[in-house]
């Protein structure tokens, strides 16, 4: 095995997106083609702009932000904010904090969600692409399981399931591999579909929406396997990831449900990273008692 | 050797299940308590962490350099410990001090105190004097009265007589 470096992680990372984004090209057009280049373009100038070192374009971060930046927006976005989002994203998301290794939040999600906030029609739904969650966060006097039987496929239409497939395929790859430790993921899946459990009543119109809906709808499986699983932001011990990532599930079903925005992922990362630290201050200090 | 990514590739591979990425954060912040309780002593330099480390960081070395650290650091602390005690028992001794010679002046003034008084009380006259003061006093006059007679001084002979009489009315 030859040794393993940060560009070569990062490009494995990026490597088991690969399926998710031709299935996404084949469904919504070459448009999405110019999407998922403007993110590493928009990133990758931010970073030649602000870097700190004369490497950092090399190490591959930057390409990659840019990139799950451009995956997790919809193709409605278009190529020229999906730009800004990147230049955003390194200038605001890690940039101010050092650069590589340093930045407490998820830069494709700083960039993400001031686009979010600054264009909010253009970034709808995540990896989808179609609307789902948009329809489902505006459902009005429908039951859940009306909306879900008007539906074309059985969570969300059949491609998005054909998509979290995909996804779930190449994060489980990254995991098995050990290329990322799987405690984020575990936990933010936990975390989702324990909270959705918890608040499912069954299907009426104020139910928070059925579990398995929110674990194949949007981009769960996506922020599961390639954004909570950041090493760099948020948590950096065992029990910490596995914790920021329930907390982060969590909050993803409680923004779904209750947040202005049609997919409140980009917000419960940010909120789950921020906590990271005390997460981790918590696990020390236990790990420290069982001593 | 890029910055570390907390990519917790060396955590698995730990034989003694710490976590080689929060000790180097430790190290590289001077937190050498914060390192200590993480459990850097049980740091055996095999070098797991660092083969597998993809940033080529010198995790080992830096361990072993860190051991060194908590140990001066931790003998330090002891000695600051001993220090401290040390200190405390030289105030303790000291307060002691203090307080015993603040006693004993309090005491030696109080016995000075009663000796003045005893003293002024065996100086001042029980109201026209003492006996031995009387009697001398009675002599010097009975003397002045013989001489006055001698002489012939009338006034000074009834003055004194006046004067004898007041002493012994006195006592």
């Amino acid at each position: 095995m030859s040794r393993a470096s940060v560009p070569k992680l990062m490009m494995a990372v990026l490597l088991a997106t690969i399926p998710a984004a031709i299935l996404r090209l084949t469904q919504e057009g070459p448009a999405l083609g110019l999407q998922l280049l403007a993110g590493p373009i928009g990133a990758l100038a931010g970073e030649a702009l602000l870097r700190r070192s004369a490497g950092s374009l090399k190490d591959g971060s930057a390409l990659l932000t840019g990139w799950l930046l451009a995956l997790a927006l919809p193709a409605s976005a278009g190529a020229a904010l999906t730009t800004l989002a990147g230049v955003l994203a390194i200038a605001l998301g890690k940039a101010p904090f050092g650069g590589l290794g340093r930045n407490p939040f998820n830069p494709a999600m700083v960039g993400y969600a001031a686009l979010l906030v600054l264009f909010p029609l253009a970034s709808v739904d995540g990896v989808s692409g179609a609307t789902p969650l948009a329809a489902f966060a505006s459902r009005e006097g429908l039951t859940v399981s009306e909306w879900v039987e008007a539906q074309p496929g059985p969570w969300g239409t059949g491609s998005g399931l054909a998509l979290s497939l995909a996804l779930l395929a190449g994060g489980a790859g990254l995991v098995l591999r050990r290329a990322i430790p799987w405690h984020a993921p575990a936990g933010f899946l936990l975390g989702l579909l324990g909270a959705a459990v918890l608040t499912y009543d069954g299907g009426g119109s104020h139910s928070a929406g059925h579990p398995l809906f929110h674990l194949f709808s949007g981009s769960a499986l996506f922020a599961a396997f390639f954004i909570i699983t950041d090493p760099v932001s948020g948590a950096h011990t065992p029990p910490g990831r596995l914790a920021m990532g329930a907390l982060a599930g969590a909050l993803t079903v409680f923004f779904r449900s209750e947040g202005p925005f049609p997919d409140g992922i980009a917000f419960a990362v940010l909120l789950a990273n921020g906590a990271g630290p005390a997460l981790d201050a918590l696990a020390e200090g236990r790990r420290q008692g069982h001593a | 050797m890029m910055p570390c990514i907390h990519c917790g590739a060396c955590v698995p591979v730990c034989p003694k299940g710490l976590w080689p990425n929060q000790l180097y954060e430790a190290l590289a912040q001077g937190d050498l308590a914060r390192a200590d309780a993480l459990g850097l002593a049980r740091c055996g330099a095999c070098r797991a962490c660092q083969d597998h480390c993809p940033s080529a960081l010198p995790l080992t070395a830096r361990f072993r350099e860190g051991q060194g650290q908590v140990l001066r650091w931790t003998e330090a602390k002891a000695r600051a410990a001993e220090d401290a005690r040390q200190a405390g028992e030289r105030y303790e001794a000291r307060e002691a001090r203090l307080q015993a010679a603040e006693a004993e002046a309090l005491e030696a003034k109080r016995q000075r105190r009663a000796e003045a008084q005893r003293r002024a009380e065996a100086r001042r006259p029980a109201k026209g004097g003492t006996d031995a003061r009387r009697d001398a006093q009675r002599a010097a006059l009975q003397r002045a009265m013989e001489k006055a007679q001698a002489e012939g001084r009338e006034d000074d002979l009834a003055r004194l007589t006046a004067a004898l009489t007041a002493l012994g009315d006195a006592s």
